[in-house]
């Protein structure tokens, strides 16, 4: 087997690669309906301040949106260089959405990011807003893409195991787009985008007012930020409910997991508000618990039980036995005894194979497995539960902090008041972080909750890596890193550079810094 | 829009930039993805790895990723 440390070391770098990935992705989504909204306006009204908020935040938008470009590229090249297996087992369904995702990526969304840089003088406005407007359209699609991916890791649908090629394939395509996990997650991680737009063109704008500069242009852009970002903060609370429900349907264990449900309790269950989750003794510490909520926000139900992890325990450790049913069978059909009952039973049984798969941890000979090698894959299957539990709960906070930033920013823009409420505008600015530390927990609180599961009850993730040395990881990761830390000195530079100079960047001499050059 | 020699010249550098993406693309999938995806991990030698028995054998048959 490829030794552990070698596991790790490519989950570690897929980890940091993804995660880096994702400071730059939530900013492009929300960023681009924001400039769709902004330039609406300037096309209905003719107003020339509507133009310059496209072309400053636009110009920001850039810049981020071509550090998402660099940092993703490397992510779909490591399924091939570190995940091998993986890339064989599932490549025939993985692979589809993320080539629909590069090629729009490629072809669609870099010609609309060229028209809409150097379009502007060149096109009508009209078709100018057009363009702005599929950015948009774009750029979201090719998050459908991925997050259909993504939604099929943690509930494969629409696909089948073929013992001939040890394959997955692909038996319903409608199925696998269209599956509710991939769905629901989808909704949910756009509308964090939303957010983090909204966050990011709302703190900025703060920044403005409290430095009393550019003030027209300031308020403007808070007002369409605070609007923008109320919608988007209610959507993703509501989404993320709805993201919460359809695991609670399809991904139960992990549900029970974040929520650190040690035992099956009478409906409804009660939430544990905080706690100090204890793995070894599998109990919550100094949990504060509220009763019935649990149970009403997850399966929504009075009578239906959220299924406590002693329980999967048990439930998988018989998974485990069928898995060597399963495993025992997928030998004789690979060694040619390939009849019509083994077929049968295979079949019948084919729904544990991964589970059977999971004790290659402990033995090369799966169907020989010891009572506690059995026992140790069984626990394998419940993912380390206090980092889950306490991410998903950063995640939540940032995001009812946000909804409350976003209300009374938009209360304050609805009454006039905007510039009397300077404690707003501070607070504003300070919670410039909060959309992208919820992102990063809620990435984490997805991906490492569906451990030890690459695709999600079929293939473990140890089975999946490919069997590279741990000197080549050690350098490939060094080398991420360094070019990464670079990347983001560059993009903070930037950022800094241009939100520092705020709309004078455009040089229409309509501005602050131009206005002061000017008088000195 | 009427068509103006400034829209033509649009025209024709929108064509271009499509022309060399696909050009470029091309050559992406001809120096990287171009040769068969089965050449080293195989039906036979993923099935091998998956089913094998002992360690030692498993090595012959772990071919590394990225081909």
């Amino acid at each position: 087997m490829i030794s552990e440390e070698v596991v790790d070391l490519s989950r570690l770098q897929f980890a940091i690669t993804a995660l880096y990935h994702f400071l730059f992705v939530p900013l492009t989504l929300g960023l681009s309906f924001i400039l769709a909204i902004m330039e609406s306006v300037y096309v209905m009204t003719g107003k020339q301040i509507y133009k310059d908020m496209t072309r400053f935040w636009g110009k920001l938008f850039g810049i981020n949106f071509a550090l998402g470009v660099t940092t993703g590229l490397t992510l779909e090249f490591q399924f091939g260089t570190n995940w091998a297996y993986y890339s064989h087992y599932v490549g025939d369904v993985f692979g589809v959405p993320l080539a629909i995702e590069g090629l729009a990526a490629f072809f669609l969304e870099s010609t609309l990011i060229g028209l809409f840089f150097f379009g502007w003088d060149r096109i009508s406005r009209v078709q100018h807003l057009a363009v702005t407007w599929l950015l948009a359209l774009g750029v979201n699609l090719s998050a459908l893409m991925i997050l259909i991916a993504n939604g099929w890791m943690q509930n494969p649908v629409g696909a089948e195991f073929n013992f001939e090629t040890m394959r997955m394939e692909v038996s319903s395509f409608a199925d696998v787009v269209f599956n509710p996990a991939g769905q629901v997650k989808f909704v949910h991680t756009v509308a964090g985008g939303y957010c983090t737009g909204a966050m990011f063109v709302l703190s900025i704008s703060a920044y403005y007012l409290l430095k009393r500069r550019d003030q027209a242009f300031a308020v403007r852009s808070f007002t369409v930020a605070a609007g923008f970002g109320l919608a988007a903060a209610l959507s993703v609370i509501v989404l993320g409910d709805e993201s919460g429900y359809t695991d609670g349907k399809v991904q139960k264990l992990k549900v029970a997991a974040i929520e650190a449900e040690w035992e099956t309790e009478e409906p409804p269950a009660a939430f544990t508000v905080i706690g100090f989750p204890d793995q070894e003794k599998m109990e919550t510490r100094y949990a504060l618990r509220i009763p019935w909520v649990l149970g009403l926000i997850a399966p929504r139900s009075v009578d239906e039980p959220i299924i406590g992890l002693k329980d999967f325990l048990v439930q998988n450790e018989q998974r485990i036995r069928n898995g060597m049913i399963a495993y025992a069978l997928l030998q004789k059909l690979r060694n040619g005894e390939d009849d019509a009952e083994t077929r049968a039973r295979f079949k019948a049984y084919q729904k544990n194979l991964g589970y059977g798969l999971l004790l290659k941890k402990y033995t090369p000979n799966v169907i020989d497995a010891t009572e506690e090698q059995i026992t140790m894959a069984a626990r394998d299957t419940i993912p380390n539960v206090a980092p889950l539990f306490w991410t998903f709960r950063v995640m939540v906070a940032c995001g009812f902090i946000m909804l409350f930033v976003f209300a009374a920013s938009f209360y304050v823009c609805s009454t006039g008041t905007v510039m009397k409420h300077r404690w707003l505008l501070r607070l504003a600015l300070y919670c410039l972080p909060l959309p992208w530390i919820a992102s990063e927990m809620g990435w984490i609180v997805a991906e490492y909750g569906r451990q030890p599961w690459s695709i999600a009850e079929i293939l473990p993730t140890f089975m999946s890596a490919s069997s590279r040395s741990a000197g080549e990881l050690y350098l490939s990761l060094a080398g991420f890193i360094g070019f990464y830390t670079l990347l983001l000195v560059i993009e903070l530079f930037l950022m800094l550079k241009y939100a520092r100079l705020g709309p004078s960047s455009l040089h229409s001499g309509r501005y602050y810094h131009e206005k002061i050059g000017g008088a000195a | 829009m009427n068509r103006t020699p400034r829209h033509d010249t649009f025209r024709r550098e929108i064509l271009l930039i499509l022309v060399l993406k696909i050009g470029l693309i091309y050559g992406l999938w001809y120096a990287f993805f171009s040769q068969p995806i089965d050449r080293e991990l195989t039906g036979e030698s993923v099935g091998a790895y998956f089913l094998t028995l002992p360690d030692h054998e498993s090595s012959k048959t772990n071919p590394k990723g990225g081909r």
